[in-house]
């Protein structure tokens, strides 16, 4: 049958598990009757009351309902269609609305609502209104259209609506279940988005693969502690007046922050480091210098860390800096097909020694790259999935659900130890001073990981970057970070080991043209047009998208994806700028990082005629003044690697920039 | 000539209403409560009246809880000059009977010396109907209900009253007491601006004890329902079939 049956009024009461799925929902209505509903796949679209249901389902959706007030005049005499006015900075819309003026608005602090449950029965029904939280918009929508002054107030409206922690909606599969689909928490723009929304979520149901990059809106974004209420509470306030907010670059939100510390939280703070958040993790960005306000100051200029991170880029590139990781997703997997299972999952190949650490991506069946992380092989049966800290629970959501018959059992262990990175020319020389263990070339090789003593402590050594060789990620077991990292920090100071952040590390990674997952590289992009298919293994079993790699070096590349180097230093490229090439728009635009003291911008070349479909990339922008005039083009003098398979030895070019050049 | 309002804070007339799962009342809590329609009405008439001279001033009153206060804001948006409040409960849920508001309304009128008071027919949440009668009773003055037309005429007021068989007009000697009907006139919009004024207007706060009035509740309510749901009908094929099934049912 084909079609769809819509039925009204009718509650849902319950729900049938079986394993990972939901096989029947049971109802019923307000005349008594009840029934079962037996289904094949389930889709909570309950807006504000997706969350509670959400529950009864066992999955999680974060989203909080929050008071949303507008004004409708009374009838303004000629008053004729207008365009909608949106004024940000007065966090207010104006619409004409058959006749007369609708005018809502997005204040800074909203009022969260329905702390105690929605109830069932409130449908197209309104709160009360609160004229006083309102006012301070309406003083300055009466100056900014007069009219207002002079026109009765028909209705003051104040409406309930769901908003999430990032302000962006729910779509997609729901972790923890294989048949339970989510399209929820549409914060005010639901109607703008409900089209496409629809669209795409259908498709995917359809097909099982999203059909274009989706990762903004995928519910598997949302970590489990966002469930909690009063967290839910705390951000709502503040995510319903971001609407309209600047979103100035690197903009962190101001509450229920502090959620996720490192164990060396505490120990960064008195150090001056200035944190953002990512997923609830507190995150070193930058660090101030002593008696500079360790504070963003936001803007669309160069902002007022700028340079403190080209000197934190500079010590990596010249000398030594540390800085903390602890955020990474890691995922064990463990179990006799360990092995098998990742061979299977991994377009890598992962029947390596132990100790081994390999750069991979999980594939979808078109080739498209679901997961960018590194496997570590710890034992013949336990191999450790790194990850970024925001794609941990989808990671593992992926691996969980491609699981079938292997016998082998998945967990979360990015609690369990903390990551310091050491990463830098000197960086071997510095954790000389604090262990006897051999950190050579020969012993140690890139691409391997070998348990060392530190201080007195032991950890793990991955020999392994993200900003370019040398450098290691330290390993420590939380309880043990807090020493180890003092230990560093203690014999670096003779050294001038500097204390560096995030924005530092994306900085030196786009110089160093590796990819971001969900900014550079997506489930839309095919693993060898984002220029890795030096990870594909070369020969081996089956794998996931096998048959779209063969397809594509048969067929040949659709796009590229490639970097520019700006000649202008000054412009700031944030996202989606568009290239033009002999005047017309030729490739497309930077989708990612924002502003990086790198000046190496990427982008996905396409060719003219399908310019269209590419409508993205990754960017970078900017470049740095160096402190002594140097320009970051100067030829680096740090050794350069690439994250290599085979990466023992050193990647003949410097950067994927130049691979593609030649 | 000085007017007096009353005016009574009830449940927004657009909002559904719950009624407990105990029975006992209505779920007032979190709910838009606004001005009772027909007062707005009284509102407007009396604006009516001053803007066309015949009146110098109009007071609004409100008894009921502390957030009355927002109702009679809306009186003094739309023009009210000042307003009284008494605060004669704490529980929203309490209704203050009409013979206490009409005991009050009479000691206030008692000092303000109204030459008329507008007030609306009913309030729109239990419909009594009483406080404007009960109000003339006490202070023995005239009254005219049910008005859909008012005309100040000297020491005299004309008012169309709407009853069964139509339009009745009657003249009632002031001071007086005017029950106002739906279609009197359409209230006017307060407008921003007005809003915002009304917020520094005089709200004189006054309790019931002031007044010397008791407004203990002397009714019980006993039990409050939802109505019964509107039942599914059926569809008949012909006239024949209805008159069919009319018979079945024993209606006709």
């Amino acid at each position: 049958m084909r079609g769809a049956k819509i039925v009204e009024r009718t509650k849902v009461t319950g729900f049938e598990k079986k394993g990972r799925r939901i096989t029947g929902v049971s109802w019923t209505n307000e005349t008594g009757e009840s029934g079962r509903i037996a289904c094949d796949m389930v889709v909570n679209c309950a807006g504000m009351w997706g969350h509670e249901v959400g529950r009864q389902m066992g999955v999680n959706v974060p989203l909080h309902a929050c008071e949303h007030f507008y004004i409708v005049t009374d009838t303004v005499p000629g008053l004729t269609q207008l365009p909608v006015l949106r004024v940000p900075e007065e966090c207010a819309y104006y619409k004409e609305d058959a006749g007369k003026i609708l005018l809502g608005a997005f204040e800074p602090v909203a009022k969260p609502w329905g702390m105690n449950g929605i109830p069932d029965s409130f449908e197209f029904d309104q709160l009360p209104e609160d004229f006083d939280h309102f006012e301070p918009i309406l003083e300055r929508a009466v100056n900014r259209m007069p009219l207002l002054a002079e026109t009765g107030i028909h209705t003051f409206f104040n409406g309930p609506e769901s908003f999430t922690p990032d302000d962006a909606y729910h779509l997609g599969l729901a972790p923890g279940m294989d048949n339970v689909w989510v399209a929820a928490g549409f914060n005010s723009i639901g109607i703008q988005s409900a089209g496409g929304a629809g669209s795409a979520l259908a498709a995917w149901m359809d097909t099982g693969e999203k059909p274009f990059d989706l990762g903004d809106v995928d519910i598997a974004r949302m970590q489990p502690f966002q469930g909690n209420r009063h967290y839910l509470f705390e951000r709502s306030r503040e995510t319903l007046g971001l609407l309209y907010a600047d979103h100035f670059p690197y903009r962190q939100k101001a509450t229920a922050r502090g959620i996720r510390r490192s164990p060396l939280h505490e120990q960064l703070l008195r150090e001056g480091a200035v944190m953002g958040e990512l997923s609830g993790w507190e995150r070193a960005n930058w660090f101030a210098d002593p008696g500079q306000p360790a504070e963003y100051e936001y803007s669309w200029t160069r902002q007022n860390w700028f340079d403190n991170a080209a000197r934190e880029h500079r010590a990596i590139r010249e000398n030594v800096g540390l800085y903390d990781m602890s955020s990474f997703g890691k995922i064990r997997v463990e179990g006799p097909d360990a092995e098998a299972f990742l061979n299977h999952v991994s377009a890598s190949d992962l029947s390596v020694p132990v100790g081994k650490i390999v750069y991979s991506q999980f594939l979808n069946a078109s080739g498209g790259i679901e997961a960018d992380v590194t496997v570590t092989r710890l034992s013949e049966t336990a191999y450790l999935v790194v990850t970024p800290a925001a794609t941990r629970l989808a990671d593992q959501e992926w691996l969980r659900r491609h699981m079938g018959a292997f016998r082998v059992a998945l967990f979360d262990a990015t609690a369990a130890e903390a990551v310091i990175c050491v990463m830098g020319p000197r960086s071997r020389d510095l954790l000389r001073r604090v262990s006897p263990s051999d950190f050579s070339n020969a012993t140690n090789p890139f691409g391997t990981c070998r348990e060392i003593e530190i201080g007195m402590a032991l950890a793990r050594a991955h020999r392994v970057t993200y900003v370019g060789e040398l450098g290691w990620e330290i390993y420590v077991s939380a309880e043990m970070a807090a020493h180890v990292f003092e230990v560093l920090r203690e014999a670096g100071r003779e050294m001038e080991a500097r204390l560096c952040g995030l924005h530092m590390m994306d900085s030196c990674r786009i110089e160093k043209g590796f990819r971001h997952f969900g900014h550079d590289i997506s489930s839309e992009d095919h693993i060898l047009e984002a220029g890795l298919g030096f990870a594909i293994k070369k020969t081996g079993t089956d794998y996931i998208g096998r048959d779209a790699v063969a397809r594509r070096r048969e067929e040949g590349l659709r796009h590229r994806l490639v970097q520019f180097m700006l000649t202008d230093p000054e412009p700031l490229l944030y996202h989606a700028e568009p290239i033009l090439r002999d005047g017309g728009s030729w490739a497309i635009s930077p989708r990612a990082p924002m502003a990086t003291i790198s000046v190496l911008p990427w982008a996905w070349a396409t060719s003219p005629a399908r310019a269209s479909r590419r409508r993205r990339c990754s960017t970078a922008p900017t470049r740095s003044k160096w402190p002594g005039g140097a320009s970051a083009r100067k030829p680096r003098s740090s050794p350069s690697m690439i994250r290599n398979p085979k990466g023992s030895k050193p990647d003949p070019s410097p950067s994927l920039r130049e691979r593609f050049a030649r | 000539m000085k007017i007096l309002v009353p005016v009574k804070r009830v449940i927004d007339y657009n909002v559904k209403v719950r009624v407990k799962s105990d029975g006992s009342g209505v779920d007032l809590a979190n709910v838009k409560m606004s001005m009772n329609p027909f007062d707005e009405i009284a509102v407007e008439e009396a604006i009516r009246l001053k803007e066309a001279g015949t009146a110098s001033e109009i007071v609004a009153v409100s008894i009921g809880v502390k957030q009355a206060q927002e109702t009679l804001r809306t009186a003094l948006a739309m023009g009210a000059d000042r307003a009284i409040l008494v605060v004669a409960a704490d529980d929203p849920a309490q209704d203050i009977e009409p013979l206490a508001v009409a005991q009050i309304l009479s000691k206030i009128v008692e000092a303000e010396e109204p030459g008329l008071v507008l007030c609306g027919k009913q309030a729109i949440d239990n419909d009594m109907n009483a406080t404007g009668q009960m109000l003339s009773a006490l202070l023995g003055w005239s009254q005219a209900t049910f008005a859909s037309e008012v005309k100040i005429d000297g020491e005299s007021a004309q008012v169309t009253r709407e009853v069964d068989g139509g339009l009745q007009t009657i003249s009632v000697k002031l001071p007086a007491i005017v029950s106002v009907d739906l279609r009197l006139n359409e209230p006017r919009y307060a407008s921003l601006p007005n809003i915002m004024k009304a917020k520094k207007k005089p709200l004189d706060e006054r309790t019931p004890a002031d007044y010397g009035v008791d407004v203990s509740p002397r009714l019980e309510v006993v039990r409050t329902a939802e109505p019964p749901e509107r039942k599914a009908g059926m569809m008949v094929g012909s006239v024949d079939d209805l008159v069919e099934k009319l018979k079945d049912l024993g209606v006709v």
